[in-house]
């Protein structure tokens, strides 16, 4: 159904700001994971040192959502609609401020990590699973925003579903590290830098998860967090 | 983890500059950024008496140009008769006192070499009710113009059209504009007696709460009118309506008792005002 402008035209002009905000942040939040990760997987101590740079930036963003959608929802008293939207967005940058602190992490690993030499193959199969994990990680990340800028909740709904094969990919490689670091005891600092990432990778996907449920919220009006708790 | 490093990219190229898009909530200037060219009126020890009785103490403030200014505040608190100074509407009533100072543009409003007819042409006003006079719609626009004599046919139909199109009339009426402004609904009456105002020109618009008898559409319509109409014009606006004023205004001030509370941008009285009254009031928690 097609959207119809508001009468207030500055009120037009302030949602769509805001939601341009919300997306810049969703864009520089996605590269820091991407770049986060390529980190860490080519131990490149220069990028993982940037990435912890513009953490700030990613706060800084947060900080004036939240006080430009109070500012809104003060002088505006948004209803319906508006007011799910606004609540959604307050939401979910805060989910996105804290993907922003998982792609901080991963990036503080790599430098804090001394990789062994020669590297082990063990390590090396386990590291194809954290790639599937980030792949799936950043799918979430990347659909969920665009299906909150598009108001889609059917792919919202497919989103909120993908996180278990996120879950079930990071539950592998946890266990493949448990049995990794009892046959080489002398790697645990390895396998445990492994398993910070995968750990991560898998809050963001949860994190995902939630804008998902802040799309269904904004468009529908329903909460779907807690399916077990009647509404 | 592997061992190998990446090879010869330059790191800091890595992640592109994402740009951040700049705010267009509005944000005015907070009072102490003012400048003096930007003060359009400024009300020094502002006292008004009806007969005994204290209706305004000490009101002390500045207006800024080209700005919505919202005066909030319990009924009789003094907002209306705060506005009725402007334009020295208060002199049409028996037994009324005022002391202190208005300077409209440095000109003080009521120095003897005043015109009163004069002032009230820069300084306009509308009511709560619509008042269009018996006329037709065209003629309610041109009456002030006419007043002010020697301005021939074509400049005055320039004039009215000018006047109904800021008024965001223009459209709805361009082709009945002989017939009776009677025959309005309140929402265009309301615009039209806004286009009468300003077809004369004013620096200043005085609005004693306009919207207070229209539907919310018709409301909204003279909200957005208000935010098109502060690029020409300085305004000031009554209103018992709390959310109007956050809605429209740039500065808000809270009168209460006769006394200016509180006066700042009207994203601070709304989300982090200085006064504890302010707050009560504004919270809904006004005893």
């Amino acid at each position: 159904m097609k959207e119809h402008r508001h009468i207030s035209a500055q009120f037009e002009a302030e949602l769509q700001t805001l939601q341009g905000k919300f997306a810049a942040m969703g864009g520089l939040v996605e590269e820091q994971v991407r770049s986060a990760v390529s980190a860490f997987k080519t131990i490149d101590l220069s990028l993982a040192q940037s990435v912890c740079t513009r953490e700030s930036q990613v706060n800084q963003l947060e900080m004036e959502i939240d006080q430009e959608t109070t500012t809104i929802m003060a002088r505006r008293q948004p209803t319906a609609s508006d007011l799910r939207l606004l609540v959604g967005l307050l939401k979910s940058s805060t989910d996105l401020e804290r993907v922003g602190d998982e792609a901080d992490r991963i990036a503080k690993v790599t430098i804090n990590t001394k990789p062994s030499s020669p590297p082990l193959d063990d390590l090396r199969s386990i590291l194809e699973d954290v790639a599937t994990l980030e792949n799936l990680a950043s799918k979430m990340l990347r659909e969920s925003l665009n299906q909150f800028a598009r108001k889609d909740e059917s792919g919202a709904t497919a989103t909120i579903e993908a996180d278990a094969e996120v879950d079930r990919v990071y539950n592998s490689v946890i266990d493949s590290c448990s049995e990794g670091m009892t046959r080489n005891p002398s790697h645990v600092d390895e396998y445990m830098a492994v398993i910070w990432v995968a750990r991560s990778l898998e809050r963001i996907g949860d994190h995902a998860k939630n804008i998902a449920e802040n799309t269904i919220y904004s468009v529908q009006g329903t909460d779907v967090r807690h399916p077990n708790i009647p509404q | 983890m592997s061992e190998e490093r990446a090879d010869g990219h330059d790191a800091s190229t890595e992640i592109p500059e994402i740009p951040t898009p700049a705010s267009s909530i509005e944000e005015a200037p907070s009072p102490n950024e003012w400048k003096d060219e930007d003060i359009c009126l400024t009300v020094s020890d502002l006292c008004l008496h009806y007969g005994d009785n204290e209706a305004l103490t000490d009101i002390s403030m500045r207006v800024v140009r080209r700005r919505v200014t919202a005066l909030i505040g319990p009924s009789g608190c003094g907002k209306s008769t705060l506005l009725r100074c402007f334009n020295r509407m208060n002199d049409l009533i028996d037994d009324v006192r005022i002391t202190g100072e208005i300077e409209l543009n440095g000109m003080e409003i009521h120095s003897t070499s005043v015109d009163i007819a004069q002032l009230r042409r820069r300084v306009g006003m509308v009511f709560q009710r619509p008042n269009p006079f018996p006329k037709s719609i065209y003629e309610n626009v041109a009456y002030g113009l006419r007043l002010q004599g020697g301005l021939p046919k074509s400049e005055i139909d320039d004039r009215v059209e000018w006047a109904l199109k800021n008024a965001a009339l223009w459209g709805e009426v361009s082709d009945r504009l002989n017939e009776s402004a009677l025959d309005m609904s309140g929402g265009q009456q309301q615009r039209l007696v806004i286009a009468r105002a300003i077809a004369v020109q004013p620096d200043v618009l005085l609005l004693d709460e306009p919207a207070s008898a229209l539907d919310p559409i018709s409301t909204l319509k003279i909200e957005e009118l208000i935010h098109q109409l502060k690029q020409d014009y300085t305004i000031l606006i009554v209103t018992h309506n709390m959310q109007q004023a956050a809605r429209v205004s740039d500065y808000t001030g809270f009168l209460y008792l006769g006394k200016l509370v509180e006066y700042d941008t009207t994203n601070i009285i709304f989300t982090n005002p200085s006064e504890k009254r302010t707050e009560d009031y504004i919270t809904g928690r006004y005893g």
